[in-house]
Protein backbone atom coordinates (compact mmCIF):
# COMPACT_ATOMS: atom_id res chain seq x y z
CA UNK A 1 0.00 0.00 0.00
CA UNK A 2 2.47 2.55 1.46
CA UNK A 3 4.82 1.30 -2.10
CA UNK A 4 1.91 2.34 -4.22
CA UNK A 5 0.94 5.82 -2.62
CA UNK A 6 4.68 6.63 -2.81
CA UNK A 7 5.31 5.59 -6.42
CA UNK A 8 1.71 7.46 -7.35
CA UNK A 9 3.04 10.58 -5.27
CA UNK A 10 6.27 10.60 -7.01
CA UNK A 11 4.50 10.64 -10.44
CA UNK A 12 2.12 13.25 -9.68
CA UNK A 13 4.94 15.50 -8.55
CA UNK A 14 7.11 14.78 -11.46
CA UNK A 15 4.12 16.03 -13.69
CA UNK A 16 3.70 19.45 -14.46
CA UNK A 17 1.07 18.92 -15.82
CA UNK A 18 -1.15 18.86 -12.69
CA UNK A 19 0.17 22.72 -12.11
CA UNK A 20 1.80 21.30 -8.85
CA UNK A 21 3.21 24.25 -7.15
CA UNK A 22 6.80 22.41 -7.23
CA UNK A 23 8.54 20.07 -9.67
CA UNK A 24 10.16 18.45 -6.53
CA UNK A 25 9.26 14.56 -6.67
CA UNK A 26 9.04 14.26 -2.59
CA UNK A 27 7.23 17.67 -1.98
CA UNK A 28 4.19 15.11 -1.54
CA UNK A 29 5.42 13.41 1.55
CA UNK A 30 6.03 16.78 2.82
CA UNK A 31 2.85 17.23 5.34
CA UNK A 32 4.42 19.18 8.26
CA UNK A 33 4.77 22.32 5.30
CA UNK A 34 1.78 22.51 3.04
CA UNK A 35 -1.35 20.12 2.59
CA UNK A 36 -1.44 17.54 0.07
CA UNK A 37 -5.32 15.57 -0.36
CA UNK A 38 -4.34 12.53 -1.20
CA UNK A 39 -1.25 12.39 1.21
CA UNK A 40 -3.23 13.73 4.15
CA UNK A 41 -6.41 11.59 3.78
CA UNK A 42 -3.86 7.98 3.03
CA UNK A 43 -2.66 8.85 6.57
CA UNK A 44 -5.66 10.12 8.38
CA UNK A 45 -3.66 13.89 8.52
CA UNK A 46 -5.45 16.80 10.39
CA UNK A 47 -6.24 19.40 7.51
CA UNK A 48 -4.45 21.86 9.06
CA UNK A 49 -1.50 20.16 10.89
CA UNK A 50 0.64 21.24 8.58
CA UNK A 51 2.38 25.44 9.15
CA UNK A 52 0.09 26.71 5.52
CA UNK A 53 3.46 27.89 3.34
CA UNK A 54 1.69 27.92 0.31
CA UNK A 55 1.88 31.10 -2.00
CA UNK A 56 4.48 31.84 0.24
CA UNK A 57 6.95 33.87 -1.99
CA UNK A 58 9.92 34.14 0.24
CA UNK A 59 12.40 31.96 0.41
CA UNK A 60 15.36 32.93 2.88
CA UNK A 61 17.61 34.89 0.06
CA UNK A 62 20.11 36.74 2.37
CA UNK A 63 19.43 35.56 5.73
CA UNK A 64 22.35 33.62 7.30
CA UNK A 65 21.16 30.69 9.46
CA UNK A 66 23.91 28.87 11.82
CA UNK A 67 23.16 25.22 12.50
CA UNK A 68 24.61 23.75 15.78
CA UNK A 69 24.82 19.95 15.52
CA UNK A 70 26.54 16.69 15.55
CA UNK A 71 27.60 16.71 12.16
CA UNK A 72 26.47 17.27 8.60
CA UNK A 73 26.65 15.39 4.87
CA UNK A 74 27.94 18.69 3.24
CA UNK A 75 28.21 17.70 0.33
CA UNK A 76 24.47 16.47 -0.02
CA UNK A 77 23.25 17.30 -3.71
CA UNK A 78 20.39 19.10 -1.54
CA UNK A 79 22.08 22.07 0.51
CA UNK A 80 25.70 21.61 -0.83
CA UNK A 81 25.64 24.97 -2.53
CA UNK A 82 24.19 26.72 0.63
CA UNK A 83 26.33 26.00 2.99
CA UNK A 84 29.24 29.19 3.55
CA UNK A 85 31.35 27.47 5.77
CA UNK A 86 31.69 25.10 8.53
CA UNK A 87 33.40 24.70 11.86
CA UNK A 88 34.17 22.19 14.11
CA UNK A 89 33.48 23.53 18.29
CA UNK A 90 36.04 20.98 19.82
CA UNK A 91 39.18 21.64 17.57
CA UNK A 92 38.26 24.41 15.79
CA UNK A 93 38.92 22.69 12.31
CA UNK A 94 36.49 22.91 9.66
CA UNK A 95 35.49 19.18 9.33
CA UNK A 96 32.20 18.43 10.97
CA UNK A 97 31.78 14.87 9.25
CA UNK A 98 30.09 12.39 11.51
CA UNK A 99 31.02 8.89 12.19
CA UNK A 100 30.60 6.06 15.00
CA UNK A 101 27.22 7.71 16.81
CA UNK A 102 23.51 6.65 15.81
CA UNK A 103 22.84 10.29 15.70
CA UNK A 104 25.28 11.42 12.60
CA UNK A 105 22.00 11.71 10.37
CA UNK A 106 20.67 14.47 12.55
CA UNK A 107 22.46 17.90 11.61
CA UNK A 108 21.52 16.49 7.95
CA UNK A 109 17.71 16.28 8.44
CA UNK A 110 17.81 19.74 10.22
CA UNK A 111 19.35 21.36 7.72
CA UNK A 112 17.41 19.75 4.73
CA UNK A 113 14.58 20.81 6.60
CA UNK A 114 15.57 24.35 6.29
CA UNK A 115 17.76 24.59 3.05
CA UNK A 116 16.84 21.85 1.08
CA UNK A 117 16.96 23.72 -2.89
CA UNK A 118 14.41 23.50 -5.68
CA UNK A 119 16.30 21.24 -7.83
CA UNK A 120 14.04 18.71 -9.00
CA UNK A 121 15.96 16.22 -6.95
CA UNK A 122 13.90 15.47 -3.68
CA UNK A 123 12.55 17.81 -1.24
CA UNK A 124 11.52 21.72 -0.77
CA UNK A 125 13.23 23.47 2.05
CA UNK A 126 11.61 25.86 3.50
CA UNK A 127 14.05 28.56 3.30
CA UNK A 128 16.11 27.33 0.20
CA UNK A 129 18.14 30.37 -0.37
CA UNK A 130 19.31 30.92 3.13
CA UNK A 131 22.49 30.72 4.00
CA UNK A 132 23.99 28.14 6.03
CA UNK A 133 26.91 28.08 8.51
CA UNK A 134 27.26 24.56 10.12
CA UNK A 135 29.12 24.55 13.52
CA UNK A 136 29.54 20.63 14.84
CA UNK A 137 29.06 20.46 18.56
CA UNK A 138 29.27 16.81 19.70
CA UNK A 139 25.77 15.90 21.15
CA UNK A 140 24.26 12.42 22.86
CA UNK A 141 27.41 12.67 25.50
CA UNK A 142 28.97 15.06 27.71
CA UNK A 143 30.40 18.59 26.77
CA UNK A 144 31.87 21.50 28.60
CA UNK A 145 30.17 24.86 28.86
CA UNK A 146 33.26 25.89 26.90
CA UNK A 147 32.77 23.93 23.60
CA UNK A 148 29.28 25.56 23.72
CA UNK A 149 30.64 28.98 24.09
CA UNK A 150 33.14 28.15 21.21
CA UNK A 151 29.84 27.39 19.26
CA UNK A 152 27.87 30.03 19.97
CA UNK A 153 31.16 32.86 19.46
CA UNK A 154 31.67 31.32 16.25
CA UNK A 155 28.14 32.03 15.19
CA UNK A 156 28.16 35.41 16.37
CA UNK A 157 31.47 36.32 14.56
CA UNK A 158 30.19 35.10 11.40
CA UNK A 159 27.15 37.83 11.99
CA UNK A 160 24.56 35.33 11.44
CA UNK A 161 20.94 36.37 11.79
CA UNK A 162 19.12 33.03 13.42
CA UNK A 163 20.54 29.82 15.28
CA UNK A 164 18.95 26.60 14.76
CA UNK A 165 19.82 24.20 18.51
CA UNK A 166 18.17 21.08 17.84
CA UNK A 167 20.08 20.19 20.99
CA UNK A 168 20.01 20.71 24.96
CA UNK A 169 21.31 20.03 28.39
CA UNK A 170 18.14 20.72 31.07
CA UNK A 171 21.00 22.38 33.15
CA UNK A 172 21.85 26.20 31.88
CA UNK A 173 24.96 28.31 33.38
CA UNK A 174 25.13 31.31 34.26
CA UNK A 175 27.85 31.82 31.80
CA UNK A 176 25.71 30.29 28.57
CA UNK A 177 22.91 32.10 30.08
CA UNK A 178 24.91 35.53 29.69
CA UNK A 179 26.60 34.93 26.19
CA UNK A 180 23.08 34.23 24.95
CA UNK A 181 21.53 37.21 26.27
CA UNK A 182 24.57 38.85 24.76
CA UNK A 183 23.74 37.65 21.16
CA UNK A 184 19.85 38.06 21.47
CA UNK A 185 20.41 41.85 22.55
CA UNK A 186 23.88 43.20 20.65
CA UNK A 187 23.85 40.17 18.18
CA UNK A 188 22.73 41.19 14.10
CA UNK A 189 23.76 45.21 14.43
CA UNK A 190 21.93 45.38 17.60
CA UNK A 191 18.87 44.45 17.02
CA UNK A 192 19.51 40.97 18.18
CA UNK A 193 20.31 37.25 16.76
CA UNK A 194 17.40 35.00 17.30
CA UNK A 195 18.04 31.99 19.02
CA UNK A 196 15.61 28.96 18.27
CA UNK A 197 16.04 25.82 20.78
CA UNK A 198 14.01 22.52 20.63
CA UNK A 199 12.29 21.65 24.18
CA UNK A 200 13.17 18.10 24.49
CA UNK A 201 11.21 14.55 24.11
CA UNK A 202 10.56 13.44 27.13
CA UNK A 203 7.02 14.62 27.85
CA UNK A 204 7.97 17.03 30.89
CA UNK A 205 8.69 20.23 32.19
CA UNK A 206 12.00 21.21 31.49
CA UNK A 207 12.50 24.72 33.52
CA UNK A 208 15.82 24.64 33.91
CA UNK A 209 16.71 24.11 29.75
CA UNK A 210 18.11 26.47 27.18
CA UNK A 211 14.66 26.17 25.58
CA UNK A 212 13.07 28.08 28.43
CA UNK A 213 15.03 31.17 28.35
CA UNK A 214 13.17 34.03 27.98
CA UNK A 215 15.80 35.29 25.13
CA UNK A 216 15.42 32.24 23.14
CA UNK A 217 12.47 30.77 21.02
CA UNK A 218 11.42 27.83 22.13
CA UNK A 219 10.01 25.21 20.21
CA UNK A 220 7.82 22.43 21.00
CA UNK A 221 6.43 19.56 18.66
CA UNK A 222 3.28 18.91 16.99
CA UNK A 223 1.62 15.89 15.51
CA UNK A 224 -0.62 14.86 12.65
CA UNK A 225 -3.67 15.35 14.52
CA UNK A 226 -2.89 18.95 15.02
CA UNK A 227 -2.07 18.78 19.02
CA UNK A 228 0.95 18.99 21.00
CA UNK A 229 2.80 15.69 20.41
CA UNK A 230 2.81 13.64 24.04
CA UNK A 231 6.40 13.55 23.99
CA UNK A 232 7.09 17.48 23.69
CA UNK A 233 8.59 18.70 26.46
CA UNK A 234 6.98 22.04 28.11
CA UNK A 235 7.38 24.68 30.50
CA UNK A 236 6.25 28.56 31.23
CA UNK A 237 9.36 29.67 28.76
CA UNK A 238 7.96 27.59 25.73
CA UNK A 239 7.18 29.92 22.73
CA UNK A 240 5.80 28.33 19.94
CA UNK A 241 4.97 24.54 18.49
CA UNK A 242 5.81 23.21 15.18
CA UNK A 243 5.18 20.38 13.03
CA UNK A 244 7.73 17.52 14.45
CA UNK A 245 5.35 14.03 13.88
CA UNK A 246 4.32 11.36 15.81
CA UNK A 247 3.70 8.28 13.69
CA UNK A 248 4.66 10.27 10.91
CA UNK A 249 8.18 11.82 10.39
CA UNK A 250 9.26 14.70 8.66
CA UNK A 251 10.08 14.02 5.49
CA UNK A 252 13.89 15.66 4.97
CA UNK A 253 17.47 14.67 4.01
CA UNK A 254 19.32 12.12 5.06
CA UNK A 255 23.65 11.08 5.99
CA UNK A 256 24.31 9.47 2.78
CA UNK A 257 26.61 7.21 4.03
CA UNK A 258 27.10 3.49 5.29
CA UNK A 259 24.49 2.79 2.38
CA UNK A 260 21.81 5.11 3.61
CA UNK A 261 19.23 6.68 0.86
CA UNK A 262 19.74 10.64 0.48
CA UNK A 263 16.36 11.34 2.39
CA UNK A 264 13.98 10.09 5.37
CA UNK A 265 10.70 9.56 4.49
CA UNK A 266 7.58 10.23 6.43
CA UNK A 267 6.85 6.60 6.74
CA UNK A 268 10.13 5.59 7.75
CA UNK A 269 10.50 3.55 10.67
CA UNK A 270 13.04 5.43 11.97
CA UNK A 271 12.01 8.54 10.39
CA UNK A 272 12.93 11.81 12.06
CA UNK A 273 10.38 12.62 14.83
CA UNK A 274 10.77 15.31 17.70
CA UNK A 275 11.36 19.04 18.33
CA UNK A 276 14.72 18.22 16.55
CA UNK A 277 12.39 18.62 13.79
CA UNK A 278 10.21 21.33 14.70
CA UNK A 279 13.25 23.52 15.66
CA UNK A 280 14.19 23.93 11.76
CA UNK A 281 11.01 24.35 10.78
CA UNK A 282 10.50 27.42 12.68
CA UNK A 283 13.88 28.40 12.17
CA UNK A 284 13.56 28.12 8.26
CA UNK A 285 9.99 30.57 8.95
CA UNK A 286 11.66 33.19 10.66
CA UNK A 287 14.10 33.36 8.10
CA UNK A 288 11.25 34.60 5.45
CA UNK A 289 10.48 36.95 8.04
CA UNK A 290 13.62 38.40 8.25
CA UNK A 291 13.77 38.30 4.86
CA UNK A 292 10.44 40.26 4.38
CA UNK A 293 11.14 42.42 7.44
CA UNK A 294 15.10 42.42 7.89
CA UNK A 295 14.94 45.23 10.61
CA UNK A 296 12.40 43.15 12.68
CA UNK A 297 14.41 43.10 16.32
CA UNK A 298 14.86 39.81 17.98
CA UNK A 299 11.66 41.28 20.39
CA UNK A 300 9.59 42.48 17.57
CA UNK A 301 10.05 38.82 16.31
CA UNK A 302 8.92 37.29 19.80
CA UNK A 303 6.17 39.79 19.98
CA UNK A 304 5.02 38.35 16.48
CA UNK A 305 5.18 34.90 17.18
CA UNK A 306 2.59 35.89 20.34
CA UNK A 307 0.01 37.69 18.01
CA UNK A 308 0.17 35.79 14.71
CA UNK A 309 -0.02 31.82 15.99
CA UNK A 310 -2.52 30.04 15.92
CA UNK A 311 -4.13 28.84 19.30
CA UNK A 312 -4.50 25.04 18.28
CA UNK A 313 -5.01 22.44 21.40
CA UNK A 314 -8.03 22.63 24.35
CA UNK A 315 -6.02 23.86 26.95
CA UNK A 316 -7.00 27.59 27.76
CA UNK A 317 -3.81 30.26 26.85
CA UNK A 318 -3.83 32.86 29.53
CA UNK A 319 -2.77 35.95 28.41
CA UNK A 320 -2.57 34.27 24.98
CA UNK A 321 0.25 31.41 26.66
CA UNK A 322 -0.38 27.85 27.60
CA UNK A 323 2.83 25.77 28.75
CA UNK A 324 2.31 23.21 26.69
CA UNK A 325 1.40 25.54 23.43
CA UNK A 326 3.12 28.01 24.24
CA UNK A 327 1.75 30.97 22.21
CA UNK A 328 0.27 28.52 19.80
CA UNK A 329 1.30 26.72 16.43
CA UNK A 330 3.32 28.22 13.65
CA UNK A 331 1.35 29.46 10.50
CA UNK A 332 3.84 30.82 8.37
CA UNK A 333 1.28 33.13 6.00
CA UNK A 334 0.03 34.64 8.87
CA UNK A 335 3.39 35.44 10.40
CA UNK A 336 4.03 37.14 7.31
CA UNK A 337 1.28 39.01 6.90
CA UNK B 1 33.44 8.60 27.92
CA UNK B 2 37.71 8.55 28.14
CA UNK B 3 37.08 12.31 26.44
CA UNK B 4 35.10 13.21 29.70
CA UNK B 5 37.43 11.75 31.94
CA UNK B 6 40.24 13.33 30.47
CA UNK B 7 38.87 16.94 30.58
CA UNK B 8 38.51 16.17 34.12
CA UNK B 9 40.64 18.04 36.46
CA UNK B 10 42.11 15.32 39.74
CA UNK B 11 40.84 16.96 42.60
CA UNK B 12 42.59 17.28 45.99
CA UNK B 13 40.98 16.38 48.87
CA UNK B 14 40.17 19.90 50.00
CA UNK B 15 37.94 20.57 47.47
CA UNK B 16 35.90 17.64 48.66
CA UNK B 17 33.71 20.57 50.37
CA UNK B 18 29.96 20.19 48.93
CA UNK B 19 29.41 23.92 49.09
CA UNK B 20 30.22 26.49 46.35
CA UNK B 21 30.03 29.75 46.18
CA UNK B 22 28.82 32.22 43.54
CA UNK B 23 28.39 35.87 43.47
CA UNK B 24 28.20 35.16 47.09
CA UNK B 25 25.01 32.88 46.85
CA UNK B 26 25.58 29.12 48.36
CA UNK B 27 25.10 26.74 45.30
CA UNK B 28 25.50 22.63 46.10
CA UNK B 29 28.14 20.89 44.86
CA UNK B 30 27.71 17.43 46.25
CA UNK B 31 30.94 14.53 45.29
CA UNK B 32 29.60 11.64 44.27
CA UNK B 33 32.88 10.14 43.09
CA UNK B 34 36.53 11.31 41.80
CA UNK B 35 34.96 12.63 38.83
CA UNK B 36 31.34 13.38 39.29
CA UNK B 37 29.49 15.82 41.35
CA UNK B 38 25.82 16.10 42.19
CA UNK B 39 24.69 19.45 41.67
CA UNK B 40 21.24 21.48 43.51
CA UNK B 41 19.41 20.61 40.57
CA UNK B 42 19.96 16.84 40.68
CA UNK B 43 21.99 17.04 37.82
CA UNK B 44 25.44 14.76 37.48
CA UNK B 45 27.88 17.02 36.25
CA UNK B 46 32.09 17.12 35.89
CA UNK B 47 34.40 20.38 36.70
CA UNK B 48 37.28 20.43 33.94
CA UNK B 49 40.61 22.12 34.51
CA UNK B 50 39.66 25.40 32.71
CA UNK B 51 37.24 28.20 34.38
CA UNK B 52 35.54 31.06 33.01
CA UNK B 53 36.42 34.52 34.16
CA UNK B 54 34.16 37.49 33.81
CA UNK B 55 35.99 40.57 32.86
CA UNK B 56 36.47 44.60 31.28
CA UNK B 57 39.67 45.51 31.48
CA UNK B 58 42.71 44.51 34.12
CA UNK B 59 42.83 41.04 33.36
CA UNK B 60 46.49 41.04 33.46
CA UNK B 61 46.46 41.67 37.53
CA UNK B 62 43.56 38.97 37.65
CA UNK B 63 45.99 36.53 35.87
CA UNK B 64 49.11 37.37 37.59
CA UNK B 65 47.98 38.14 41.50
CA UNK B 66 46.32 34.05 41.00
CA UNK B 67 48.94 32.81 38.65
CA UNK B 68 46.53 31.91 35.96
CA UNK B 69 47.09 31.17 32.31
CA UNK B 70 44.44 32.43 29.51
CA UNK B 71 43.15 29.60 27.18
CA UNK B 72 40.59 31.84 25.40
CA UNK B 73 38.77 35.38 25.18
CA UNK B 74 34.72 35.10 24.11
CA UNK B 75 33.35 38.22 22.52
CA UNK B 76 31.31 39.00 25.49
CA UNK B 77 34.81 39.79 27.69
CA UNK B 78 34.13 35.96 28.83
CA UNK B 79 37.40 34.34 29.66
CA UNK B 80 38.74 31.06 29.63
CA UNK B 81 41.97 30.16 32.21
CA UNK B 82 43.47 27.59 33.95
CA UNK B 83 45.77 27.70 37.07
CA UNK B 84 49.43 27.21 36.49
CA UNK B 85 49.49 25.10 39.66
CA UNK B 86 47.68 22.33 40.96
CA UNK B 87 45.33 23.92 43.24
CA UNK B 88 41.89 23.40 44.96
CA UNK B 89 40.04 24.48 42.14
CA UNK B 90 36.43 25.41 43.71
CA UNK B 91 38.28 27.20 46.08
CA UNK B 92 40.00 28.91 43.77
CA UNK B 93 36.80 30.06 41.77
CA UNK B 94 35.16 31.28 44.83
CA UNK B 95 38.18 33.24 45.80
CA UNK B 96 38.58 35.44 42.31
CA UNK B 97 34.22 34.97 41.97
CA UNK B 98 34.88 37.42 45.44
CA UNK B 99 37.30 39.99 44.31
CA UNK B 100 36.26 43.11 43.32
CA UNK B 101 38.27 43.26 40.09
CA UNK B 102 36.09 40.59 38.42
CA UNK B 103 32.83 40.38 37.56
CA UNK B 104 32.56 36.86 38.30
CA UNK B 105 34.19 33.26 38.39
CA UNK B 106 32.40 30.43 37.42
CA UNK B 107 33.72 26.60 36.44
CA UNK B 108 33.23 25.07 33.31
CA UNK B 109 31.17 22.40 33.54
CA UNK B 110 30.87 19.36 31.63
CA UNK B 111 27.57 18.03 31.40
CA UNK B 112 24.89 16.06 29.37
CA UNK B 113 24.12 17.22 26.18
CA UNK B 114 21.44 15.37 23.89
CA UNK B 115 20.45 15.84 20.28
CA UNK B 116 16.43 16.23 20.10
Amino acid sequence: MRLVLFCCLLLLGCNKKNNLPTPEPLYQEQWAIHYNKLFYEAYNIDPNAHIHTEGVAYTGRGIKIAIIDIGLDINHPEFKDNIIDTINSADGSDDVSCQHSEDCYHGTAVTGIIAANINGYGLRGIAPNAQIIFIKLDLGGYTGDDEILAAFDYAEKMDVDIISNSWGTEHVSPVIIEKINHMATKGRDGKGILLVFASGNEGKEVPDDESMLEAVIGVGASGEDNLRAIYSNFGTGLDIVAPGGYKLGITTTNQRDNGNGAFLMAEDSDGFIGTSASTPIVVAALALLLEKNPQLTRQQVQQRIKDRTDKIGNIEYIEGHNPYYGYGKLNVSRLLE
Amino acid sequence: MLRFIGCLLLITPATLADIYFFKGQEISLQKLDQDRYLNDKGNVVGISDSFFIKQDKELSVILDRYNLHLVKTYSNNLHKVQSKSKTDLLALIEKIDADPLTQYAYPNFIKKIQAR
